[in-house]
């Protein structure tokens, strides 16, 4: 009887359903309060849906801060990051993956135990290169932070990728006359595509979030990305949580687009490059 | 000039190499000569041997960090565990809609850090906070509560909002581990007459005993070494009750400036990670 | 031979004047601004408009920006901003006014130093808790020259002069916002504002409804508990400093005549919410502005907020201000005192000659009577000048005589260099209080022997 129960498919779908709401509550409330006038966000109990909506916390939030500047700033960090380490990262994987060379293996290893050294760690002797260096509030230290953070996971998401690749295209491709390179970009590229897309992603999704680093990197709204702004502004005077949470909310948006155009590949890719381990 | 493939392999791996090489063996090699020196934006740069070391074994501070960021990793790998079992389970049995609903587990993860700890500091403001209002509402308290007035809170705040962020990745790679599973070996299992619960206890569990291993082991360091949430929500506090490791080194880097303790700390961080790492690779090479 | 004699006589003559030329080029282009010139800078600066000093035009041709650090954004610094721009519109010289967050901003600017950027010009600081800090790093241009009349002394309240003379004996730092904390109250719920903290107490216990906190206080921000405690101190006529011995002392008697009363409040009065934790100096102002406090101390600015019926709907027409209480009626009137708070400038040392010239020009200007004019009647912080206090515009700003008191008798008192880290260990101890990890006096006692034992030894 229990197991019929547990069973039941109306049960799975019940909870699934409670259980997701629950986790999806604090994206409800930021949402909620990003378009709550301030009569309805200083309140308690608190409102659950605002009966005024209004967009002024968003206009607010782009009139007191320069979240614009914010917003450049993430866009361009990330961009650029995501489109070196993709680049590099799918040579990289290709090579290790079809063509095994001598140190091949300690290669992977190498890129393994440089997840494994966490980043605050690395935080002190980063800063004291880039201070040195004269490269404080530069969009370029953190280009470069960004990309040592997420190269190595992303070779090892593509190289799964490519590990599963029928090697017999690329042999015919080359006896046909193809250049490797040339298979790489032809046969290799368009087929394994998602696997690529994953790496993309997931690296442009982890500059986007980084936090620590930019933060010790800036000082002005010239190089500091949203992350940064946002906890800049909650230590700031006078704590506008409505606007708060529209800067939230807007500095989760990539992160929410992409989840739901591209789970299958954050899916493919986040276990592809855990599972290697 | 023909090269040959493994020539070839070996020169796709170059720049990314130098790159590796350069941003991170030569930071760790930095960090690891600058924890010998006396760097405190204060005094002249001096070497000083083992006395950051020291430094910090005497320091009561490093030492609530260090009790602080075991509890802190215990909880949040616990919780993360239990929420991405449970969550993994029930999606699995999901096949129409599996879709939406496994896009909406992972929303959690792709929320910057640093922003999910804003919002659940707005969650649990003391005077504004909806989850007061909930728990209230359920009958669970009676007047709102304040992570902010009771130290144990405060780490009970910051482990949940941390499971928040981490429940996702462990949903994932358990999912994809609980799909795998043949439905052969439940139809053989149910056949031979088990229940639910021992079909999951002998049969599921021993199958993702793998990817299980792997999140535990992904969850548990990212907790060990991450202070994106705790900085906004607690800011270490209140007293130091949330003053994790991490917490220490962003203290010494950012507020006091002794550059010399905070790289000591920081190799310990990694001695600390690499230590819990090995453990648990160990059981995964069995 | 008369010949060569002319010839040799007219060499030397040469090199006089080739001499004196290299030796006016060796001159720095700040040195050649004369600050006592047109009149001495007592006067110069203290005249209703500001007056350049001779000398400026050339020190600084060729400079077009200067870049200066703000504490914060600059929406909440108006009188800031019209100051910048009317230096512009005297000099030439744009000043790019900095918005930079608070919370890292000491960081911010040591890393600047650290890293010899002349990336700043000018930088802001907190004058009580960071001066000394920067001093120590050497990393700040000597202003001697803008503060070299004993006239200009007296357009500023008493402690002044001492607290801008570092331990070297030369100045590194000017005024650029003053502050200091007043009474706030709600008449409705108190009619008659305490005059000293033990009526205060009284009363707080009395008001405190579910509804309506008597009394709060910040204690969760970075040094947000230095402020009731520092002025409960200064109330009785106490200090926090023990400069001799460079260290912070916080269970004088005064010291812990302070702490009990705000332990008591929270915790046996129940007059203020535990969630002082939680809120920064600003946090309980908000409180006061929503309408869920009967009393609170803080900036005069902050009338601001209170007269915005969009920011503070639940307060309007029903808030009032008062002197800072003294701590009983034993004490002197003196003692009605709050902390004095510089919101300072100091000079990057890592810039050129000229944008020193340029910014020292800037710090002149900043701490003239034009400057705190905007400052008082345009923005509500306090005035620098005290004279401007005086003017007949200065009526119309809320309690102007007891603002003006208020800033003759403040105290200020500097910080040791590592003043934040220090504070921070009191921040940590007195949650610990609240929290009722300890017992209130026996947290005082160890937090002042954490606070002994992380005193630098020199």
């Amino acid at each position: 009887m229990f197991d019929r129960f547990i069973e039941s498919r109306t049960l799975v779908y019940a909870l699934a359903i409670i259980l997701l709401s629950l986790m999806m509550m604090p994206v409800y409330w930021t949402v909620v309060t990003a378009f709550k006038p301030d009569v309805e966000t200083y309140v308690f109990p608190p409102v659950y849906f605002p009966k005024n909506p209004t967009l002024i916390p968003f206009q607010l939030l782009f009139e007191s801060y320069p979240f614009g500047d914010y917003l450049r700033n993430s866009i361009i960090v990330a961009g650029a990051t995501t489109i070196l380490v993709t680049f590099t990262g799918m040579l990289a994987a290709y090579g290790i993956s079809q063509y095994p060379f001598r140190g091949g293996n300690w290669t992977i290893y190498f890129l393994l135990i440089t997840r494994i050294i966490p980043p605050l760690s690395l935080l002190l002797p980063f800063y004291l290169l880039v201070s040195w260096l004269g490269l404080v509030d530069n969009l370029l230290s953190m280009i470069i932070a960004n990309i040592y953070l997420t190269y190595p996971f992303a070779v090892l998401i593509m190289k799964s990728f490519f590990d599963a690749f029928p090697r017999e295209l690329i042999d015919s491709a080359i006896v046909d006359g193809c250049s490797r390179t040339g298979a790489l970009l032809r046969i290799v590229l368009p087929v394994g595509a998602p696997g690529i897309a994953s790496a993309a992603i997931i690296t442009f999704l982890w500059t986007w979030n980084e936090f620590i680093y930019a933060f010790v990197f800036t000082s002005t709204s010239q190089s500091q990305p949203l992350t940064v702004g946002c906890f800049d502004a909650i230590g700031d005077v006078f704590v506008n949580w409505n606007q708060m949470c529209a800067g939230a909310l807007i500095a989760a948006l990539p992160g929410i687009i992409f989840v739901f155009i591209a789970q299958k590949y954050l899916i493919r890719g986040l276990t592809a490059g855990a599972v290697k381990f | 000039m023909k090269l040959s493939n493994s020539r070839y392999g070996f020169l796709l791996n170059l720049p990314g190499l130098l790159l590796v090489i350069l941003w991170v063996f030569l930071p760790a090699l930095l960090l690891f000569l600058a924890s010998f020196f006396r760097y405190d934006n204060i005094r002249p740069i001096v070497f000083n041997g083992l006395e950051n070391y020291q430094h910090l074994f005497r320091d009561r501070l490093f030492w609530i960090g260090i009790e602080k960021i075991t509890v802190f990793c215990i909880g949040t790998t616990v919780l993360t565990s239990l929420g991405g079992l449970v969550l993994a389970l029930v999606l699995s049995a999901i096949v129409r809609g599996g879709g939406l609903f496994r896009s909406l587990m992972i929303v959690p993860w792709a929320v910057p850090a640093v922003v999910s700890g804003i919002i659940w500091k707005w969650m649990f403001s003391p005077d504004f906070g909806v989850i007061s209002d909930l728990l209230m509402k359920v009958g669970l308290i009676q007047t709102p509560l304040s992570i902010y007035s009771t130290p144990s809170l405060a780490m009970v705040g910051v482990i949940i909002a941390d499971s928040w962020t981490r429940i996702p990745f462990m949903g994932i790679i358990l999912l994809a581990a609980l799909l795998s599973i043949p439905g052969e070996i439940h139809e053989a299992a149910r056949v031979d007459g088990a229940g639910v619960v021992n079909r999951f206890l002998y049969v599921t569990l021993p199958l993702i005993k793998g990817p299980l291993l792997v999140g535990l082991l992904i969850t548990t360091i990212f907790s060990f070494r991450t202070i994106d949430i705790i900085i906004p929500l607690t800011a270490g506090g209140p007293g130091r009750a949330t003053y994790v490791l991490g917490y220490y080194i962003w203290d010494q880097i950012v507020k006091s400036l002794n550059f010399g303790v905070a790289a000591a700390a920081s190799v310990i961080l990694f001695f600390m990670t690499a230590a819990i790492a090995l453990i648990f690779v160990y059981h995964l090479r069995k | 031979m008369k010949k060569r004699r002319f010839i040799i006589l007219g060499f030397i003559l040469v090199f006089i004047f080739t001499g004196t030329a290299f030796g006016q080029k060796g001159k720095k282009a700040y040195e050649t601004i004369q600050w006592n010139k047109p009149t001495p800078i007592g006067q110069r600066i203290g005249g209703q408009t500001y007056v350049l000093p001779e000398g400026w035009k050339e020190a600084i041709k060729g400079v077009s920006k200067i870049k200066v650090s703000n504490f914060g954004a600059l929406q909440h610094d108006p009188a800031t901003v019209e100051n910048a721009k009317r230096f512009g519109a005297l000099t030439g010289v744009k000043v790019e006014l900095l918005a930079w967050a608070e919370p890292p901003i000491v960081a911010k600017t040591v890393s600047l130093f650290a890293a010899k950027s002349s990336a700043v010009d000018v930088l802001c600081y907190d004058h009580p808790t960071t001066y000394m800090q920067m001093v120590a790093g050497g990393w700040l241009h000597p202003i001697d020259a803008i503060w070299n009349d004993p006239g200009v002394w007296k357009l500023y309240a008493p402690p002044t002069k001492k607290g801008l003379t570092a331990p070297d004996g030369h100045f590194y730092g000017s005024i650029g916002q003053t502050k200091t904390m007043m009474l706030f109250y709600r008449p409705s719920i108190v009619p008659k504002p305490p005059e000293t903290w033990v009526e205060l107490q009284e009363i707080a216990k009395k008001v405190t409804t579910d509804k309506v906190w008597g009394f709060v206080y910040p204690a969760g921000g970075e040094m947000d508990i230095i402020y009731p405690l520092r002025d409960m101190i200064y109330s009785q006529g106490g200090r926090m400093v023990d400069l001799k011995k460079q260290r912070i002392v916080v269970n004088s008697p005064e010291g812990k005549n302070a702490w009990k009363m705000l332990a008591d409040m929270v915790l046996t009065d129940k007059s203020a919410s535990t969630a002082v934790l939680e809120y920064s100096w600003m946090g309980a102002s908000d409180m006061f502005a929503m309408g869920k406090a009967a009393m609170v101390m803080t900036h005069t600015v902050d009338a601001n907020r209170f007269q915005d019926p969009q920011k503070a709907p639940n307060i309007q027409k029903d808030w009032g201000v008062a002197p800072p209480p003294k701590w009983d009626k034993t004490k002197p009137d003196e003692y009605h005192a709050s902390y004095f708070d510089i919101d300072g400038y100091m000079i990057n040392k890592f810039i050129n000659d000229k944008q020193k010239a340029a910014a020292m020009l800037f710090l002149d200007f900043m701490r003239s009577y034009e400057a705190s004019y905007r400052e008082l009647i345009d923005e509500g912080n306090e005035a620098a000048v005290i004279s401007v206090y005086d003017h007949p515009s200065a009526k119309k700003i809320p309690v102007p005589e007891a603002r003006k008191a208020a800033m003759s008798r403040a105290v200020l008192e500097t910080f040791p260099p590592a003043g934040r880290s220090l504070t921070d260990l009191i921040k940590e101890f007195f949650a610990n209080v609240i929290t009722k990890k300890m017992e209130p006096m026996d947290a005082l006692e160890k937090c002042q022997k954490t606070l002994d034992d992380y005193a630098v030894p020199e």
